[in-house]
């Protein structure tokens, strides 16, 4: 602890417990309350600081901080430069040690209660004796304060008042709250690298009757109940939001819980969520990942619980619309509904984003762009293959005949890969974008899945992730925390180097888009990859169990193995 | 010193000597006007560079131009870059790229002056390949000799699509190369007769394009005899070249036409005043550099009737403030700016090319002109490296009369030009407005530079080269 | 009625109120609203590309040959919007049928032209020209705004501006959408420089050489569009609700400049797609109800501008269509067709016959019309134009407007 404090702290214990226990009865509680510890130690982080000292090499970052926008931030820094003599990151090291806000009114903006507390008293004069000059209303609060008062009266700015307590700055519209707070004390962090805690009670938010209508469950909005219901479900349910920011030696981690215990009448929502007794989905990572993710979902189950999630009206036009919806693809030789293939298909989904080679074509191109493929688990795979033997026939028909695409078929393993790629004979060439030749459409039925890719070899690289899992990660279940639904990962490190990769396609870019030499853009793109050679990598998960939705977000060189 | 104005344009003797340096015929506003015309015009580090090279050395260098291998290797790979999306905007990119980029910018400017003059347009041609491969020839002949240039491009697969070359064949001649290459690109109208067309087109008949390259067959030409312009034998289209060349209105024809184009707009000098140029130009085989050099050196073109009296075209235009602005800025954009200025390269609006002159300017363009140059000072987007504020803050100037002053000099060359003091005063009454909160007093200045700018662009004289 | 509001508009501004220039202009219009073409007339062209057929858009139901040509394509005659015992429109002409009924819409049968020409472009340029003479370099709208004190025209539209506006001063105005031609120059910074602007250009001491002129009044011409546009665009939008089409969009931007004060007294625009040489019905239900939503938006948000006397819309097609159907249940290019006129003061209803079914020149309707004729009436009933001059010869006049 502080020295300085120690004599003091007694003292604001008593008030604290006096405060609090007054309270009970009518004091309103807050509805939000952010602490932050020491924030300019973010400003410090090896992570922060690696990509500051990147941007610093880049001509066009210097160019891209002279907007007006950002030239009035830059005044107020120099503004705190001037009041304290010392460069701006100290200086708010040393101004802010400690900060709470508190809203005690989701309705009134007037009822929130910042409070900022400096590492000391010489500070704060500092500071207010400076800003005086600046805002004339603030003379009378610095001349207090340099009196020597230990707790001004509050001084009123605008709509705001401001008080000085010790070494706190207090901030309110509201004087009430603004003496309540101000007697309370600012708790310190509970463990050493959260910098930033936030508490959010999701119930009096919801209660606001504006509110009422973005927390509504959309039960006439299939789409929306397919891609985002089970969140808003939880949401609806939600009671408290909590977020922390942390600064770890390796990284930063964002982590956030969403606390729903209310019951009522929000729709059982199954299917959207991994359940606590099933296989999560494995994320495929092959070498050279660039972006991964894969989430659990049962469409099956959505639409057999139809009925509870959809108004009636609804889900009677979607039940016409799979008719007609099925009549339409006769075209295509599929004649099943298209509920029938949602049932086909399993729970889990995969996209993958990976560095790779181009395609083989003749026409050669001197950047190499990632692929990327999506994979979707099937219930039954001989019959999913049955269903849509004959549509990949229509479909590579119409490629062949209006994309003048060539439609090949080749094995791979026991799987057997389709591919389309664009013709590329003189006349081809001459005509359309040559970025096509980087692609060739491919897709697969194979090893229980369905494998759509951008390239070929992108098809096959995820078709060998998928029985790398598969024979390797059998002990994975048993022991288990709450299911991952969703499972998010990013390589900075292998964007960085498809980054230098597609040097020749960016580099194009940035002469005809931007007019800046190769040299210059040679050095933008250089300092784009520290950057990301910086970040590392970056993680993001989600699990659920019955009462909390968890989502935990690392960036940095966590991932030591890819 | 006798006043230049007597001097000029009058007197054959003298309108073509060079200009012998004396402070009030060489100084920044004549250093800048040389910039301007021959190059696009300058950033200030150049200005201030070649303010120490007397005027004769700096045209030579202008005219010689630097050689850079990195940038043509650079080039090499943004043009397969450029024509691997094919869209006739990322063409029209690549050029403004060059433009913006070259060491050699004259070359540049002279590509322009040829495309205008053999103006060929991608709408008929349909093939960006062929397009880019013409304006390599302009380039490669920008500075060269006329008559080469003139061979080739009456070979050039372009030309013979855009000029249907490829439908005149013996027994049924197409007159549309033959009419062009006297109307338009040779001779000029009235140094002909409608049977040297005929004569001609059959002279140019057998020749077509194939696999993007041109193709003589001798079954579809006419080997007959043909009399064209008092010269009869088997002629073939080198010959017709041959004998356009030979005319005494070719030179005559050109030198006018790069006069209007590099001199002056509102003087139509004299056939006697030309004529040491187009001697000294038929005699030096039709050396474009020599008539450059010496055109561009010559007391008549530091005179006050060349000081601004051209139109900036389109591409002038842009390219001039983002020079003056020390760019650079994004040429896809740019180029889509120009076109609707007016000037789409690669498609002019016909084999006469633009009319150019004060054509350029009517109330839509004038609008467009306006946007762009708010566009390039607003410190953002396409402006993001134009950003006035930066040329203030790295030299410090403060005051509102100051910064008018800067931006009439950089923009205009007339630090006292006669709106100095209402727009000073505009910026006063602005800077009272941003003077609040915390702004600094740089980012004042980097505000109200914006604005100077702005005004500045907005004067009719900036319209002008 | 039209009384009433002449008395009451003249009362306004004989009681010195200071009216809205909309309210203005309309009082100024208004006495001359009894007869047609008052000094402040403007005509809307509606170009309909591609060869509009005629005979499915106004259907001579009465006559058994229809439906012999047009086994598939046939309208059912119970369908039809009746115009009178033997004529009806297309059911999707709606907007058209209550215009017709408020005789605020006249159909002009059998328009064509000799020696018709079934080529697109060929046949739009004689339109435009309103001479089959291929060196004619303009169009006769362009030669007609020459003849009316210097006034500009309009186009509005993604493409090129049309023949027809072209004259020997140059091109008509382009607009796309009154945005594009405002300067970006917004907020309260914005407002100061573009304030700043006006000045600085109108301050230049006139002089200087001819170039250095031009500039200085382009940008002043430049200028005063810009407001212009601006104004425009700021006005309120009207009450009357516009459907959601291109060509609606195309006509809100010339209520917009009506409404603005616009000097202009000539716009066009165009609508594509008529060339229904395959599936023609279910493309020409759309175009049609396009066309008629979009005019009958135009006509009510005129009228509560208060501007709809004094503004005539005019459709017209290149060419009609064969009278035959084709085998792919479309119909190719034909000749004779209708015109269509919008607007107060009109006779209404049809003007002439339609053209016989069986009394065919190979196989397309014959024209009995011609079109210039109605450009003649227009342009000296309407426009007070010099029609003769305009039309580089005399046209026997049509009797569109009501004594």
């Amino acid at each position: 602890m502080f020295v300085p404090f120690r004599p003091l702290f007694p003292a604001t214990f008593a008030l604290l417990v006096v405060s609090t226990t007054t309270a009970v009865s009518a004091e309103p509680e807050p509805w939000l309350v952010v602490d932050v510890h020491r924030p300019a130690r973010l400003l410090r982080h090896e992570l922060v600081t690696s990509v500051r000292s990147a941007l610093a090499e880049s001509p066009d970052f210097r160019d891209r901080q002279r907007t007006p926008e950002l030239e009035r931030v830059r005044g107020l820094l120099e503004f705190v430069e001037n009041a304290l003599g010392v460069e701006w990151e100290s200086g708010l090291d040393r101004l802010v040690r400690r900060a709470r806000l508190q809203g005690f009114d989701p309705d009134r903006p007037m009822a929130n209660v910042l409070v900022v507390e400096s590492d000391s008293r010489e500070t704060q004069v500092e500071l207010l004796n400076a800003l005086a000059k600046r805002i004339p209303p603030l003379g009378p609060l610095a001349e207090q304060v340099g009196s020597g008062a230990a707790a001004s009266r509050p001084v009123r700015i605008g709509p705001l008042l401001v008080a000085v307590d010790g070494a706190r700055i207090l901030v309110s519209g509201d004087e009430s709250l603004l003496k309540r707070v101000g007697s309370e004390t600012l708790p310190a962090a509970n463990d050493a690298d959260l910098v930033l805690s936030a508490r959010l009670n999701v119930d009096r938010l919801r209660d606001r009757i504006e509110a009422e209508e973005a927390f509504a469950f959309p039960h006439r909005d299939p789409g929306a109940v397919a891609t985002v219901g089970g969140w808003l479900a939880r949401i609806r349910n939600g009671r408290e939001l909590h977020v922390e920011l942390r600064s770890r030696e390796r990284g930063l981690e964002v982590s956030a819980s969403l606390i729903s215990e209310r019951t009522g009448d929000v729709p059982r929502i199954g299917g959207f969520f991994a359940p606590a007794d099933s296989a999560q989905p494995t994320p495929l990572r092959p070498t050279g990942t660039i972006f991964a993710a894969s989430w659990y979902r049962d469409y099956a189950r959505l639409w057999a619980d139809r009925d509870e999630l959809l108004e009636a009206e609804v889900v009677e036009r979607m039940e016409e619309r799979d008719g007609e919806v099925r009549d339409e693809l006769k075209v295509l030789g599929l004649n099943r509904l298209p509920s029938e293939v949602v049932g086909m298909l399993g729970t889990d989904y995969h996209v993958v984003v990976m560095r790779g080679e181009s395609p083989d074509y003749d026409v050669h191109r001197d950047e190499r762009l990632p692929m990327a493929a999506v994979a979707i688990s099937l219930r039954d795979e001989q019959a999913f293959r049955e269903t849509f033997e004959p549509v990949f026939k229509v479909v590579g028909l119409i490629l062949a005949g209006e994309q003048k695409m060539l439609v090949k078929q080749a094995p791979h393993g026991d799987a057997v890969i389709t591919t389309a790629r664009y013709r590329d004979d003189r006349g081809s060439r001459e005509s359309g974008n040559a970025l096509r030749y980087h692609f060739a459409p491919s897709w697969t039925v194979a090893r229980g899945h369905v494998v759509v890719g951008s390239t070929r070899r992108s098809v096959a690289t995820v078709l060998e992730e998928i029985e790398r899992k598969r024979s390797t990660n059998v002990e994975v279940h048993g022991n288990r925390e709450a299911a991952a639904s969703e499972n998010g990962f990013v390589s900075f490190r292998e964007a960085a180097v498809a980054l230098q990769e597609a040097r020749p396609l960016l580099v194009g870019r940035a002469q005809l888009e931007e007019g800046i030499s190769s040299r210059r853009a040679d050095t933008e793109l250089r300092v784009a990859r520290t950057i990301l050679e910086a970040l590392g990598s970056a993680t993001i998960r989600t699990s659920t169990d019955d009462t909390t939705i968890n989502v935990t977000l690392v960036v940095g060189h966590t991932d030591a193995t890819k | 010193m006798n006043d230049e104005k007597t001097l000029f344009g009058l007197d054959p003797e003298t309108a073509w000597q060079p200009l012998f340096p004396t402070p009030s015929t060489w100084n920044a506003a004549k250093l800048a006007h040389l910039h301007r015309r021959a190059e696009f015009g300058a950033s200030r580090a150049r200005l201030e560079e070649t303010s120490f090279v007397p005027p004769a050395e700096l045209v030579a260098s202008i005219v010689e131009g630097r050689e850079d291998r990195r940038y043509e290797e650079d080039v090499d790979r943004l043009r397969e870059t450029a024509l691997a999306r094919s869209d006739i905007r990322s063409l029209q990119a690549l050029w403004i790229y060059r433009m913006m980029h070259s060491p050699h910018p004259l070359r540049e400017r002279m590509t322009l002056f040829w495309h205008d003059h053999f103006a060929t347009s991608h709408a008929k041609v349909g093939n960006y390949r062929l397009m880019q491969r013409q304006n390599e020839l302009l380039r490669r002949h920008a500075l060269g000799h006329f008559g080469e240039m003139l061979q080739e491009i009456t070979r050039d697969p372009a030309m013979l699509i855009w000029l249907d070359s490829h439908t005149n064949r013996v027994g049924h001649a197409n007159e549309n190369y033959a009419r062009e290459i006297f109307e338009l690109f040779g001779l000029g109208v009235g140094h002909y007769t409608e049977a040297d067309i005929l004569e001609a087109a059959r002279a140019f008949t057998g020749w077509d394009v194939h696999d993007g390259e041109p193709r003589f067959q001798p079954q579809f030409f006419d080997a007959g005899e043909k009399t064209i312009l008092g010269r009869t034998g088997p002629w073939g289209a080198g010959d017709v070249v041959r004998i356009v060349l030979e005319q005494p209105a070719c030179g005559r024809f050109l030198v006018r036409k790069l006069f209007a184009e590099f001199v002056s707009e509102t003087i139509e000098p004299g056939e006697d005043v030309l004529e040491p140029l187009v001697e000294g130009f038929r005699v030096r085989n039709y050396d474009i550099a020599w008539l450059m050099q010496t055109m561009l050196g010559s007391w008549t073109f530091f005179s006050d009737e060349a000081m601004r009296h051209r139109v900036k075209s389109p591409v002038e235009f842009v390219l001039g403030a983002v020079r003056e602005l020390d760019g650079p800025a994004g040429p896809l954009r740019l180029a889509e700016l120009c076109e609707r200025m007016g000037q789409s390269l690669f498609r002019p609006p016909s084999v006469k090319g633009w009319d150019g002159g004060g054509n350029w300017l009517n109330s839509r363009t004038m609008l467009v002109r306006q946007q762009t140059m708010i566009e390039l000072t607003r410190g953002r987007g396409l402006g993001q490296r134009t950003d006035p504020a930066r040329l203030v803050s790295s030299r410090g100037e403060s005051g509102d009369v100051g910064l008018a002053e800067t931006f009439l000099d950089l923009m205009l060359q007339r630090p006292d030009h006669p709106a100095r003091d209402r727009i000073a005063a505009l910026l006063g009454e602005e800077r009272r407005r941003v003077q609040r909160g915390f702004a600094s007093a740089s980012s004042v200045d980097g505000e109200l530079a914006r604005t100077a700018a702005q005004l500045v662009a907005a004067l009719p004289d900036y319209q002008l080269a | 009625m039209s009384v009433n509001r002449r008395e009451f508009l003249g009362g306004t501004v004989a009681c010195g109120l200071a009216l809205p220039p909309f309210l203005k202009r309309a009082a100024a219009a208004a006495p001359k609203a009894d007869q047609p073409g008052g000094d402040e007339t403007v005509l809307v062209v509606v170009q309909l590309s591609g060869g509009n057929d005629g005979l499915n858009t106004v259907v001579p139901f009465a006559d058994p040959e229809y439906r012999r040509q047009r086994p598939k394509l046939g309208l059912r005659t119970d369908d039809l919007l009746k115009v009178d015992e033997e004529l009806g429109l297309h059911p999707a002409l709606q907007g058209f049928a209550d215009l017709l009924e408020q005789t605020r819409l006249s159909i002009v049968q059998g328009v064509g032209y000799p020696n018709a020409t079934r080529s697109h472009f060929e046949s739009m340029d004689v339109w435009h020209r309103a001479t089959p003479d291929e060196t004619e370099k303009f169009g006769w709208l362009g030669r007609a705004r020459a003849r009316l004190g210097g006034n500009g025209a309009v186009y509005v539209g993604g493409n090129d501006s049309p023949l027809a506006l072209f004259n020997a001063t140059g091109n008509p105005l382009t607009v796309q959408s009154l945005a594009e031609h405002q300067l970006p120059l917004t907020g309260e910074r914005g407002r100061r420089v573009r304030a700043a602007l006006d000045e600085l250009v109108a301050d230049g001491t006139p002089g200087g050489h001819e170039l250095l002129e031009i500039a200085r009044s382009a940008s002043k011409s430049m200028l005063d569009a810009e407001k212009r546009f601006r104004r425009a665009s700021e006005t309120s939008r009207s009450a009357s609700a516009w459907p959601n089409s291109g060509l609606a969009k195309r006509l809100e931007v010339i209520a917009q400049l009506l409404r603005a004060d616009s000097p202009e007294r000539i716009f066009y625009t165009s609508l594509d797609g008529f060339d229904t040489h395959s599936g023609q019905a279910p493309a020409h239900e759309r175009l049609l109800r396009e066309v008629a939503e979009a005019i009958a938006a135009f006509q009510r948000d005129l009228e509560s501008q208060g501007q709809h006397r004094r503004v005539l819309i005019l459709t017209f097609s290149e060419f009609g269509r064969r009278v035959k159907e084709n085998g792919s249940e479309g119909t190719d290019h034909g000749a004779a067709s209708q015109m269509f006129l919008v607007g107060e003061g009109l006779r209404g209803g049809p003007i002439g016959d339609h053209p016989s079914l069986t009394d065919l020149d190979q196989g397309d309707l014959k024209f009995h019309t011609d079109f210039r004729s109605v450009y003649q009436t227009i342009l000296e009933d309407w426009l007070r134009a010099p029609g003769r001059d305009v039309l580089l010869g005399d046209f026997p006049k049509v009797e569109l407007f009501s004594a």
